[in-house]
C-alpha cells in the first residue's frame, strides 16, 4: 500500500512526500482549498451598480459601459435575446449620478415604463426598471 | 546588467531512487535603465476589402503616431497586403519624419495606389516585413507589428507555414506583435505566429485604442535590454528534462528546444527592464547514491552575456530531509503555467478547463504553494487571471467574441 499521486496516479512508497514520477507534492489528508486571491484583494475594482433580471445579476464596476446582445446571449433563450441590439444601451456615471441612454436600438428601451429611445441620457435612480426591447425587464440598483 | 536567478524546489532527494525536482530560471535586467538602443519597426497592415473604413483609417492614424514617436535614428518600414503584399514605405531612418509621414499619408489614396482587394495574403505580408527588417535586425531591437482582420486566403495559409516563417523571424531576433481586429480573423493563427517569434497576440476590442496599442508596442520595445536570450541546460548523465514552460508576456509550453547529448538549448522572451523573463521545467533525477550531485548547469547566453549557475541536490536516506521543500516557487510557477496553457487551448471545452481548475485547486490546498502565490505579485496575477477565465468558461454559454476576450486574458499576462 503506497501513496497514490492525485496528479499522475503513480503509487509511491509510504514514506514519500513528493511523487517520484511527476514531482507533485503528495496529499495525505486534503485540507480545504484556499482561493487564489484573498477575499479582500485590493486590486478587485469595486462594483458600482447591479442590474438584475430573472435569476441573473450583472455587477458592474465600469463607470461607462454599453450593454447589448452579447451580454444577454448567455442568459436568455434565442427568441428573447434576438430582439436586443448589439449595442443596445449605455449606462454611465457622472459625479454621483447614473444615466442611461438608448443607443438607437431597433426595439427600444423603456425606463420605468417611458420610452427613452432618441431622447438622450436619462437619470437612473436606485430601483429603476429598465425594459429592454419590450422583452427583458432589468432592475437597476446602486451598490 | 543582467542577472540569472535559478531556483530548485528541493535541496534533498531520496538516495538510490529516481526523483523529480522543479527548476526555475528567472532572467532580469539589473541596474539603472539605459537609453534604449536603436529601434527597427515594421508595420504590416492588412488592406483587404474588409478593412475599408474606420479600421483602415485608425490603422493609418496608428502608423502616423509611430512615425511621430520614433527617434530620428530609428528605422521604420510599412508593408500593405491584400491579394499581394507590397512595400509601402521601404525601411529607412525616420529622420525629420516629413518624408516617412508623407508616404504613410499616401497609402490607400489616389487611383494608382489603391491596394484594397478581396484576398488576404498574410504570409507575404509577414515575409516582406521580415525582409525589410532583416537587413539590420541583428543590430537593433526589431519588431513586426502585424494588423489583420481576416483569415489568410491566398499564398501559404497553413498554420505550419506561418509557424516556420515566424520561427525564422524569432531566430533573427524579430518578435511579432500580432494584432487582430474584428470578429473574423483567426486568433489561433495569430497566437501561433506570436508564440513562434516570442512576441505577443492582441485582440483589439475597441478600434479607437489602436493608435494607443501601437504606441505601447513601441514603449515595450524601448524597455528591451537583451534580445533573444538563450538558456543552455547541461544535464547530469541520466537526468532528463520535461514540461518546459516559458513565462513572460505570454505563457507558452516550449517544445522546440534543441537537444544535443546532455545539453538542451531553449529561448527566453527578450529581457526587459522591470519584468523577469522566465523558464521553468522539471528535472527527472536518476537514482544516485548518497552525496551531493550537480544535476544541472544552467547558462544564460546572449550577446555580451554569459551567466552560469549550478543546480545541486543532495541524495540522502534521511526522510526528514527529502520530505522538505526548500523553495516552493518553481513548483508553483510550473503548475500555474501548466494550468494557463490548458485554459488557453481549451476555452471552448469546459471539461478540460475544469482539469486546469483542479490543478490549481489541488495546489492551493498546499499551504506552501498558497503562501508563495500570495507573496509574489507575478504568480498572483497569473493565478488570478487563469482562475477568473476558467470560472467564466465553466459557467458556459460564450459568444465567439467572449471567447476571444477570454483567450486574450489567458494568453497575455499583465
Amino acid at each position: 500500500m503506497g501513496i497514490k499521486c492525485l496528479q499522475c496516479g503513480h503509487d509511491n512508497p509510504n514514506d514519500s512526500v513528493f511523487c517520484e514520477e511527476c514531482g507533485a507534492k503528495l496529499q495525505v489528508a486534503a485540507p480545504p482549498a484556499l482561493p487564489v486571491a484573498p477575499p479582500t484583494a485590493p486590486s478587485a475594482p469595486r462594483a458600482l451598480y447591479k442590474l438584475s433580471f430573472k435569476d441573473n445579476t450583472f455587477e458592474v464596476s465600469d463607470s461607462s459601459r454599453t450593454f447589448g446582445r452579447p451580454d444577454f446571449v448567455r442568459f436568455l433563450p434565442e427568441k428573447e435575446y434576438k430582439f436586443v441590439s448589439r449595442e443596445h444601451f449605455t449606462i454611465s456615471k457622472d459625479g454621483d449620478k447614473f444615466y442611461i441612454r438608448d443607443n438607437g436600438s431597433a426595439n427600444g428601451t423603456k425606463l420605468n415604463g417611458v420610452d427613452i429611445k432618441g431622447s438622450g441620457k436619462k437619470e437612473l435612480k436606485d430601483g429603476s426598471k429598465i425594459l429592454v426591447a419590450d422583452t427583458e425587464e432589468l432592475q437597476f440598483n446602486i451598490i | 546588467m543582467v542577472s540569472l536567478d535559478c531556483r530548485v524546489n528541493r535541496s534533498h532527494v531520496r538516495a538510490g531512487r529516481k526523483d523529480v525536482v522543479f527548476v526555475s530560471a528567472d532572467a532580469k535586467a539589473e541596474g539603472p535603465m539605459r537609453e534604449a538602443g536603436t529601434l527597427n519597426v515594421c508595420l504590416a497592415i492588412d488592406c483587404s476589402g474588409s478593412m475599408v473604413g474606420k479600421k483602415f483609417e485608425m490603422a493609418k492614424k496608428a502608423a502616423l503616431l509611430i512615425a511621430n514617436s520614433l527617434r530620428p535614428t530609428d528605422h521604420i518600414s510599412v508593408i500593405t497586403f491584400a491579394g499581394k503584399a507590397k512595400v509601402a514605405v521601404p525601411r529607412q531612418q525616420v529622420g525629420d519624419r516629413r518624408e516617412v509621414k508623407g508616404k504613410i499619408e499616401k497609402i490607400g489614396l489616389g487611383p494608382k495606389t489603391i491596394i484594397f482587394g478581396a484576398r488576404t495574403n498574410l504570409y507575404d505580408g509577414i515575409r516582406l516585413g521580415y525582409e525589410e527588417l532583416a537587413s539590420v535586425a541583428r543590430l537593433y531591437t526589431a519588431r513586426l507589428i502585424l494588423l489583420t482582420d481576416g483569415e489568410p486566403t491566398t499564398g501559404p495559409t497553413s498554420e505550419r507555414a506561418f509557424v516556420e516563417l515566424s520561427e525564422k523571424l524569432g531566430d533573427r531576433g524579430v518578435s511579432v506583435a500580432a494584432l487582430g481586429v474584428g470578429k473574423k480573423y483567426n486568433e489561433d493563427l495569430l497566437i501561433a505566429i506570436a508564440e513562434a517569434s516570442r512576441g505577443k497576440w492582441h485582440h483589439v476590442v475597441d478600434l479607437d485604442q489602436l493608435p494607443e496599442l501601437f504606441k505601447l508596442e513601441l514603449l515595450d520595445m524601448k524597455t528591451v535590454v537583451v534580445v533573444k536570450p538563450e538558456l543552455h541546460v547541461h544535464m547530469l548523465a541520466g537526468a532528463e528534462l520535461s514540461n518546459v514552460y516559458r513565462v513572460g508576456t505570454m505563457v507558452t509550453e516550449v517544445t522546440d528546444y534543441q537537444k544535443t547529448d546532455n545539453e538542451y538549448v531553449m529561448l527566453l522572451e527578450d529581457i526587459k527592464a522591470e519584468s523577469a523573463s522566465k523558464l521553468v521545467f522539471k528535472i527527472h533525477v536518476p537514482p544516485r547514491p548518497r552525496g551531493k550531485w550537480k544535476i544541472s548547469k544552467l547558462t544564460l547566453v546572449a550577446p555580451s552575456v554569459k551567466i552560469t549557475q549550478d543546480v545541486v541536490v543532495q541524495s540522502t536516506s534521511d526522510s526528514s530531509l527529502w520530505g522538505a521543500e526548500a523553495d516552493p516557487y518553481p513548483r508553483t510557477l510550473l503548475t500555474l503555467a501548466q494550468a494557463t496553457v490548458v485554459v488557453k487551448e481549451a476555452i471552448g471545452d469546459p471539461t478540460r478547463v475544469r482539469q486546469a481548475q483542479d490543478l490549481i485547486e489541488t495546489m492551493m490546498r498546499d499551504p506552501a504553494a498558497a503562501t508563495e502565490i500570495r507573496k509574489d505579485p507575478s504568480l498572483m496575477s497569473i493565478g488570478n487571471t487563469v482562475t477568473r477565465v476558467a470560472d467564466t468558461v465553466v459557467r458556459g454559454k460564450l459568444t465567439k467574441e467572449d471567447k476571444k476576450k477570454l483567450k486574450l486574458q489567458a494568453t497575455v499576462i499583465r
